[in-house]
């Protein structure tokens, strides 16, 4: 059976390292820093997308409104998961109702991603 | 005789009439040029407005009135007739508030502290309502300025705190199958104190959030069940003192369970600090019909009765030779407070120096739910 892909879209190296060693066992996992790289695509596209909010460049909310909005990647599962205090309303309010708060315990990140893949 | 008694008279009225007028000329002085804005009126509108009012307040005057659209503190929309002076006309009581006003034409917005007074005549008539307003606009601007600043601090030491958190469960992750007792326990008291450092910058969004009025996320819990829990997670963290829970409440609370824990955990966090050399902290919970009490026991440094109504207070510190050894801002009990006004509940300290201290929260059940 061929392994799920997880991209991980967010401007914190670390943040990217800590996804990456969490989820690679069980996915294959992307780390990206700039989430318009996965707006130009056209093939090899994740089935899960773990997305901060305050990214350099084009902001996480707006990287998820554009997925939703696009045919190819509407189907793909958006966890928005940001340090930011109104990050879960401005995730709502963007139509994305997976949230994980920053600073998150590492079984609620294994969790959401196993339940939303 | 007759003579001089009537001439002594007159000059007393004389002298009398020219410190009226010199009282007059005073007051007039003080009201022209007075940077609040002072009115006075009556049913029939306005009767006096000095220049400050005339410059910058305007809500006061009848013909100002239609310019502008008025907010009150928490950014409803409201009519004239709700700010203070309308009120006190209808309700004849003092009135004071924080109001928005912007102008319609150019979208000039400015904060006005607003309080307006009744004037009774013998008969306890309202006569007339004197209306003192306060530009705050610059206040105002400051203190967004530095909420956002605080937001903005707490979102940067959230992010490496997420980064540590995380290398910290993997490292004690990776070493769970090792038999090295000590390094699980290194791993786990690392854990307690990046949880004790989140703790922190969540107490600090939350004097944000608070200001802001941001909406609880209430639900019902079991209130015993939860503050079991929450002692148990506060206790890992302690080495010498022991957490006693004793009573119950066998109530269900409508609430903001993370809010509730804050100011559980204030109350626990401060009966340790405050207690170097003692060794327990009774926590008794108890229920009645229409609320649930919380009173935290410690048998510390105890607080003298003249701070006991300050401590709640934001920033406030007390500095003596005792209590300057302990480390704070002063936050904790403000937010605390400020969360419990927020459910209507009470917060209180019965304490005495060298005597220890016992913290109150008594929280209203909305609906009296049995377990």
């Amino acid at each position: 059976m061929k392994r799920k892909k997880v991209t991980v879209i967010d401007d914190d190296d670390a943040i990217l390292e800590v996804c990456r060693i969490l989820l690679e066992k069980d996915y294959d996992v992307e780390t990206l820093t700039e989430g318009s790289i996965i707006l130009d695509r056209k093939d090899d596209l994740p089935d899960l997308v773990l997305l901060d909010i305050l990214l350099a460049g084009e902001d996480g909310i707006e990287i998820a409104r554009k997925l939703k909005e696009n045919k190819k990647t509407k189907n793909i599962s958006i966890i928005v998961f940001s340090a930011h205090p109104k990050g879960q309303e401005e995730a709502r309010a963007a139509g994305i109702e997976l949230f994980l708060q920053k600073p998150f315990e590492i079984e609620d990140l294994l969790k959401i991603v196993k339940e939303n893949i | 005789m007759k003579t001089k008694n009537i001439s002594d008279r007159a000059a007393f009225l004389i002298k009398q009439e020219e410190e009226l007028k010199k009282l007059r000329k005073q007051s007039f002085l003080i009201f022209k040029n007075v940077s609040d804005g002072i009115t006075v009126q009556n049913r029939k509108g306005i009767i006096f407005a000095n220049q400050a009012s005339l410059e910058f307040t305007k809500v006061s005057l009848n013909k100002s009135t239609k310019n502008f659209k008025y907010f009150n503190e928490k950014g409803i929309s409201i009519n004239w007739n709700n700010l203070p002076a309308g009120r006190v006309l209808n309700e004849k009581v003092e009135v004071q508030g924080l109001y928005k006003v912007v102008n319609k034409k150019t979208g000039e917005e400015f904060w006005l502290n607003i309080k307006s007074m009744p004037i009774f005549d013998q008969d306890k008539k309202l006569i007339e309502v004197i209306t003192i307003s306060r530009n705050i606009t610059s206040h105002m601007l400051e203190d967004e300025m530095k909420n956002n600043f605080l937001r903005l601090i707490a979102h940067e030491l959230r992010t490496p705190i997420t980064s540590i958190k995380a290398f910290s469960q993997i490292l004690e992750r990776m070493n769970n199958s090792s038999k090295d007792k000590k390094t699980m326990k290194y791993f786990q008291k690392m854990d307690i104190q990046i949880s004790k450092l989140s703790d922190l910058i969540d107490t600090l969004l939350n004097v944000t959030k608070l200001k802001q009025k941001i909406p609880f996320k209430d639900k019902w819990f079991s209130f015993d069940l939860f503050v079991k829990k929450d002692i148990s997670e506060i206790q890992k963290g302690l080495n010498k003192h022991k957490l006693i829970l004793i009573g119950k409440t066998s109530k269900k609370f409508f609430g903001d369970k993370e809010k509730i824990s804050q100011i559980l955990k204030n109350m626990i966090n401060n009966a340790v600090k405050y207690s170097p050399r003692g060794k327990k902290v009774i926590i008794t919970l108890s229920g009645e019909n229409n609320s649930l009490k919380v009173a935290v026991r410690d048998f510390g440094i105890g607080i003298s009765p003249r701070h006991h109504k300050k401590i709640f207070k934001q920033f406030y510190r007390i500095y003596g030779k005792k209590e300057n050894l302990f480390p704070g801002v002063g936050i904790g009990l403000s937010v605390s407070k400020e969360i419990a006004d927020r459910y209507g509940a009470k917060m209180w300290v019965k304490s005495r120096e060298g005597k220890g201290s016992i913290f109150f929260l008594s929280l209203p059940v909305r609906k009296s739910k049995k377990l």
